[in-house]
C-alpha cells in the first residue's frame, strides 16, 4: 500500500480524510439533539439580522387593516415543516392579532391543507393558553377553506379574470356547520376582484412560484415564504420587483420573528426608537420567538460541526499531499 | 378515559408512533434494512389512500359531484342548486384517458390529453413573458455613475421621502461597480450557452471559460443552501422526537396540561 505509512498503519492525513461517516451522523445526532434541548430549556436567543427581502414582507404583513383579506397559498406537507412550518405559524400568529381575515387553498398537495389546519388549531390553542386570552380564530367568520385545486395553473388564470368564477364552487361551513358557498362567508362577501385580496402569501416547498407571478404579480402585493433551498432561483423574482418580499427557509423564519418582536421604527431601523410612526410595529409582550428560534441554535451548531469536518478533510488531504511529496 | 381524538393518551400514542417511524426512516444511513423498507412502504400506502381520499372530498366532490347532482337546502342552510347534469360528460372524457393502457383504443386517450396540453399551451405564450420579462428588464442596468461626489450611497436612515428618493434615483460608483460585475457575469454565462458557433478567438474562449466558473460559483451557493434546507429538515424531526414527543408529549400524558 503505497498511501500507507511503512508500519502498514494508515497515515493521520488519511485517517482524517476517511473518517467513518456513521461517526459524522453520530455527531451531528449528539450536537443537534443537546443544542435543542438546551435551547429549549434555558430559552437561548441567537441575534440575527434581517435582509431587506425579510423587511419588506414584513413591512408588507404588518400594515395590513383589522378586516382585510389575503390569500395563503400552503404548499408544503411535514417533510419540510423544519423550515415552513416556522414561516407558516409566524404568518398565522401575525395575520390573528392584526385581525386579518385569510383564504387557505393549495394546488399542490391534497395532504397540505391538513397540516395547515393542524398549525392553525396549534395557534387557536395558543391564544386560548395566552396569560391574556384572545379569542379563538373560527372557520367561516375569519378565515375559510377552499381546499385543494388539482389545477393551479388554470385556477390562478381564472382567479386573475374572475374570481369569483374561479372559486363559485366551493364550499365552506359556516357557524352551525351546514355548508355554504364560501362568498357568503365574511371573509370573502366583499370581494368582487383580485385587487379587493390585500396580499397574496405563498408557503412552498415546491416550485409554485413561476405559476404564480406569472397570472397575478402587480395586481396585489406577493409575499414568498419558502425553503432555502429554492431561495437562490426565487431571488431573482424579488429583485426584478415581482416579489414584494421574500423569507429565507430557517433563517428567514429567525429575521422574521425578530421583527414582530423588534420592529422597525420611522428611520428604517429595526428595534430603533425613532420619534414618529414606525415603518412597521413590533408586537410587544408576546410569544413572538417559537419555531425559527427554537431550531436556531442547533442550526448554528450544525453548520458549524459541517465546516469543522470540511476543515479536517482539507487538513487531512494537505497533510497526506505533503507526506507523498 | 376513552381512548378518543382529544385523549392526551391517543396522542401521546400517535406520536410515538411517530418516532418509531422517524428512527426507522433514519435506519437507512447505517444500512437498507427490512426495518427501513416496512416504514418506506408503510409511508407509500398511507400517502397514496390519502391521497386517493382527499382527491375526492377536496376535489371532485365539490367541483364535479356536486354541480351535477346538485344541493338541496336543508334547515341550516339557505343556498339550493339544481344539478346540471352535463357534468356526466366529464366521466366518459376523463376515462378516455386511461384507454392509453389499451393497444386498440389508445387513439381515445389522445382527446383528452389534447385538451391539456392546448389548454396549457394556450396560457404558456402568455405566461412565458411575464414571468421572465420583468427579470430581461431587471438585467439592463446602468453602469456609469450620476454622483461622482462620494464613493457609496449614503444611509437614508432619518432622511425625509424627498432626499431618499433623490439619494435613490441617483447611481454612485460603487453601485456603478457592482452592476459591471452583473453584466460581465451575464454577458459571460450567456455566451457559455452559445452553441451555434464555435469559439476560436481568445477572447471568446475565455469569455465562455469564465462564464462556466462563475456557474460554478452559483451552483455553489445553491448547493449551501441545499444544505441549509437539509439540516433544517433533521433539526425539525429531532425537535420532534425530543421536545415535542420526549418531553412536552410525556408531559401531557401525566397530566402536567
Amino acid at each position: 500500500m503505497e498511501q500507507q505509512q511503512d508500519n502498514g498503519r494508515p497515515s493521520i492525513g488519511e485517517r482524517l480524510q476517511s473518517v467513518n461517516r456513521n461517526v459524522l451522523y453520530l455527531c451531528l445526532f449528539v450536537v443537534v439533539s443537546s443544542s435543542l434541548v438546551i435551547a429549549h430549556l434555558f430559552t437561548i436567543g441567537v441575534p440575527a439580522e434581517p435582509q431587506e427581502c425579510t423587511k419588506n414582507a414584513y413591512e408588507k404583513l404588518r400594515n395590513l387593516h383589522p378586516g382585510d383579506t389575503i390569500i395563503i397559498d400552503t404548499a408544503y406537507t411535514n417533510s419540510s415543516r423544519g423550515e415552513n412550518g416556522g414561516e407558516m405559524e409566524a404568518v398565522l400568529r401575525m395575520a390573528m392579532r392584526e385581525k386579518v381575515k385569510f383564504v387557505l387553498y393549495t394546488y399542490a398537495e391534497p395532504q397540505c391543507i391538513e397540516v395547515a389546519k393542524g398549525v392553525i388549531d396549534r395557534i387557536n390553542e395558543e391564544r386560548r393558553k395566552a396569560k391574556t386570552p384572545e379569542p379563538e380564530y373560527k372557520e367561516w367568520d375569519d378565515y375559510v377553506v377552499l381546499g385543494f385545486f388539482p389545477d393551479g395553473a388554470t385556477m390562478l388564470q381564472t382567479v386573475a379574470s374572475n374570481i369569483r368564477d374561479a372559486w363559485g364552487a366551493k364550499k365552506d361551513k359556516d357557524e352551525t356547520g351546514a355548508e355554504r358557498p364560501v362568498f357568503e362567508s365574511p371573509v370573502l362577501k366583499n370581494i368582487q376582484k383580485i385587487e379587493d385580496i390585500k396580499a397574496y402569501v405563498s408557503i412552498s416547498a415546491s416550485s409554485v412560484m413561476p405559476t404564480i407571478v406569472a397570472r397575478l404579480q402587480h395586481r396585489l402585493p406577493i409575499i414568498s415564504m419558502i425553503t432555502g433551498v429554492m431561495f437562490p432561483e426565487q431571488f431573482n423574482y424579488y429583485k426584478s420587483g415581482q416579489l414584494q418580499g421574500l423569507i429565507n427557509g430557517l433563517v428567514g423564519t429567525v429575521e422574521f420573528e425578530t421583527l414582530m418582536d423588534k420592529g422597525i421604527d420611522a428611520n428604517g431601523v429595526v428595534g430603533g426608537h425613532a420619534e414618529g410612526p414606525p415603518i412597521a410595529a413590533p408586537f410587544p409582550g408576546d410569544k413572538n420567538f417559537a419555531r425559527g428560534m427554537d431550531y436556531y441554535l442547533a442550526f448554528c451548531c450544525a453548520m458549524t460541526l459541517l465546516i469543522v469536518a470540511i476543515v479536517v478533510g482539507n487538513v487531512g488531504m494537505f497533510l497526506e499531499r505533503r507526506r507523498m511529496r | 378515559m376513552a381512548l378518543t381524538l382529544d385523549n392526551p393518551n391517543y396522542q401521546f400514542i400517535k406520536m410515538t408512533a411517530g418516532v418509531v417511524a422517524t428512527f426507522g426512516m433514519y435506519s437507512l444511513l447505517y444500512k437498507e434494512t427490512k426495518i427501513y423498507r416496512f416504514f418506506e412502504h408503510m409511508f407509500l400506502g398511507l400517502a397514496a389512500g390519502l391521497s386517493l381520499t382527499l382527491i375526492w372530498t377536496e376535489t371532485l366532490y365539490d367541483m364535479w359531484w356536486t354541480p351535477m347532482v346538485g344541493h338541496y337546502a336543508d334547515k341550516s342552510s339557505q343556498w339550493n342548486q339544481n344539478g346540471a347534469w352535463p357534468w356526466a360528460l366529464m366521466l366518459p372524457l376523463a376515462a378516455m384517458a386511461y384507454m392509453i393502457f389499451s393497444k386498440k383504443h389508445n387513439w381515445m386517450s389522445r382527446i383528452p390529453i389534447g385538451l391539456l396540453i392546448g389548454i396549457g399551451a394556450g396560457q404558456a405564450f402568455q405566461n412565458w413573458f411575464n414571468q421572465y420579462g420583468p427579470q430581461i428588464e431587471n438585467s439592463i442596468k446602468p453602469l456609469i455613475p450620476t454622483d461622482w461626489s462620494r464613493l457609496s450611497a449614503p444611509s437614508t436612515v432619518g432622511l425625509t421621502q424627498d432626499k431618499v428618493a433623490a439619494i435613490q434615483n441617483n447611481l454612485y460608483f460603487s453601485q456603478g461597480i457592482n452592476n459591471l460585475v452583473f453584466l460581465i457575469t451575464l454577458l459571460c454565462v450567456l455566451s457559455y450557452f452559445i452553441f451555434c458557433t464555435e469559439f476560436k478567438h481568445k477572447f471568446t474562449m475565455g469569455m465562455s471559460t469564465a462564464g462556466r466558473m462563475l456557474l460554478m460559483v452559483g451552483f455553489g451557493a445553491i448547493f449551501g443552501t441545499t444544505i441549509m434546507t437539509r439540516f433544517a429538515l433533521f433539526i425539525d424531526r429531532m425537535y420532534f422526537v425530543w421536545i415535542e414527543w420526549l418531553m412536552d408529549g410525556t408531559h401531557k400524558m401525566l397530566g402536567g396540561g
